[in-house]
């Protein structure tokens, strides 16, 4: 977890120089935006990584009885609504000038007493704002697969895509170069799709969140596994006929409720509270856990039965 | 050949032909560069002076005597074009001109229009002091020349109202502290007070687009810096 925030606090210093950098050779070329912009976007993870760590260990009180952790999700929801809406507003803005025959010029900079061309700081620019993105997905994914974490998943998943942004861009970049002006119009066309179809992938998972689903891996692959380990429990425990089980994810951690019923109405109360106390024990993740005594499973929807009858 | 050979032979190949096409980036999307280089370069000139002066037979100036130097550099014929500045950013629009000068700076409002080059000087609109004279704090119930009629009397009325406009039409009636153009002020041996009122860098244009010719003009004009002044220097003290 260490390395995971030594990581990213690394990628939000790296991204910062890039994104100046950028901004400095961004001249009047839409590719060159469109990478500048994902790079502001790419800042949005590692900060929600770095603040849901804070807010984790922050105890529930009167004014928030369930803690903070929602905290996290909507920082999530509001990154990728950003996304969203740069990917849809990039698209419209470089077809305007694509339609419009806008050719774009690129002429020299004087740096240090020699003259260059811009497009090669461009060029540059879009390597150094790309190559370490890709080594730093590369390191974040092992890390997000042992701790299961989908922030820090998602960020390395982006981090990784960066090459076809800076390849993207550089192609615009060579292609006006050799006199196609059209090739920067359409490279950022390529990064705005790009970044509108994370946008709403990463929407959707975000608004599902928020609709309490049940808790997901952390590729949001499968049912969190830590599901049917709570099934499990819940049918080995001796002092219950079976019970229902249900679990969603409240920011890093997993809060829910399980219900059971009793075979002797004796000692419920401090039978549950033992019971909820290891549940808890199975998992860090196991964050907050209501056992509750029922009567009888009838009412219940099936998909959150433990077991059988 | 060895595989050893002929891997470094390709490394070679390619390496060579990315020189190559180095060497020909950028290019021109609508080729002026190629044309104009041992053609003929079609030059737009608005008639502001000192930068470009039409009332003679042929365009005199700092602009157009740079521009007779760049076209032999690319060995190429000059057509003149003179017109107004909204006339002849159309026609470059349309590419029908080739350079467009004439006074034009880096603040001009046609910079989504055309594509301009690099400033290859600086000027300044700022108030010029009589030798030994002093400027303490702003102007204010002071007397200043400036020329009637002109940008400089537009932009006193504007930022510094409170001061006192003393009108003239020829520059040596100038008798005082006088808000004039940088080059103005050192032809009549006044001291730059400093007291800038306005920023001009000093530019070309070309069609928007055509970064071959933009970087060559660009390299040539940042080349002559030095030039440029002493050009300026000589016409303004005219």
């Amino acid at each position: 977890m260490r390395r995971a925030k030594r990581l990213e606090r690394i990628s939000i210093a790296y991204w910062i120089s890039a994104i100046i950098l950028l901004y400095f050779t961004l001249g009047q070329s839409q590719a060159m935006k469109a990478a500048w912009i994902e790079d502001i976007l790419s800042l949005f993870a590692p900060t929600a990584f770095l603040i849901a760590g804070r807010f984790r260990t922050r105890e529930p009180n009167g004014r928030f009885p369930w803690g903070y952790h929602r905290s996290i999700s909507i920082a999530y929801l509001v990154a990728t609504l950003a996304l969203f809406a740069l990917g849809g507003f990039l698209i419209i803005d470089s077809t305007q000038k694509l339609l419009s025959g806008d050719h774009p010029p690129i002429g020299l900079v004087e740096i240090f007493d020699t003259q260059v061309w811009l497009g090669w700081l461009m060029l540059g620019a879009l390597a150094y704002s790309s190559i370490p993105a890709l080594i730093l997905g590369r390191m974040k994914r092992p890390l997000a697969d042992t701790l299961h974490d989908k922030v820090l998943f998602a960020d390395a998943k982006m981090n990784e895509a960066d090459w076809l942004t800076a390849t993207a861009a550089m192609g615009g970049v060579l292609g006006i170069g050799l006199g196609l002006w059209y090739a920067d119009a359409v490279a950022a066309i390529v990064i705005a799709i790009d970044i509108l179809w994370d946008g709403q992938r990463y929407l959707r998972e975000s608004i599902a969140d928020l609709m309490d689903e049940r808790a997901q891996t952390y590729d949001e692959g499968q049912p969190h596994p830590l599901i049917e380990k709570l099934r499990e429990a819940v049918q080995s425990a001796d002092w219950v006929n079976g019970g229902a089980v249900r679990l969603r994810e409240h920011g890093h951690v997993l809060s829910g409720d399980v219900w059971v019923v009793p075979k002797v109405p004796a000692n419920a109360v401090e039978r549950a509270e033992r019971f909820a106390e290891e549940l808890m024990d199975l998992d860090w993740r196991v964050h907050d856990v209501s056992v509750i005594p029922v009567a009888s499973l009838e009412e219940f929807p099936p998909d959150l039965l433990t077991g059988p009858g | 050949m060895t595989s050893g050979r002929r891997r470094s032979s390709a490394i070679v190949a390619t390496a060579i032909s990315f020189a190559l096409a180095a060497c020909e980036i950028p290019a021109d999307p609508e080729g002026t560069f190629e044309r104009v280089e041992g053609g003929t370069l079609r030059v737009g000139v608005i008639d502001h002076p000192p930068w470009a002066d039409l009332a003679g037979r042929e365009p005199k100036g700092v602009e157009p005597t740079l521009v007779r130097r760049f076209a032999e550099q690319i060995q190429a014929d000059i057509e003149w074009i003179p017109g107004s500045e909204s006339e002849l950013v159309e026609a470059m629009t349309g590419f029908q001109i080739d350079v467009l000068i004439g006074g034009l700076t880096r603040s001009s409002p046609w910079i989504k229009e055309v594509a301009l080059t690099r400033p290859y000087i600086d000027t300044t609109v700022e108030v010029g002091l009589p030798l030994g004279s002093e400027l303490d704090g702003d102007l204010s119930g002071r007397e200043i020349w400036v020329e009637r009629y002109s940008a400089a009397a537009s932009l006193l009325r504007q930022e510094e109202d409170d001061a006192e406009p003393l009108p003239f039409d020829q520059l040596r009636e100038v008798d005082g502290p006088a808000l004039l153009e940088s080059h103005q002020i050192d032809a009549i041996g006044y001291e730059r007070s400093s007291y800038i009122l306005r920023d001009d860098e000093h530019a070309m244009a070309v069609p928007m687009g055509e970064n071959r010719l933009l970087v060559e003009l660009e390299q040539f004009l940042l080349d002559r810096g030095d030039e440029a002044e002493r050009l300026l220097a000589k016409v303004a003290g005219s």
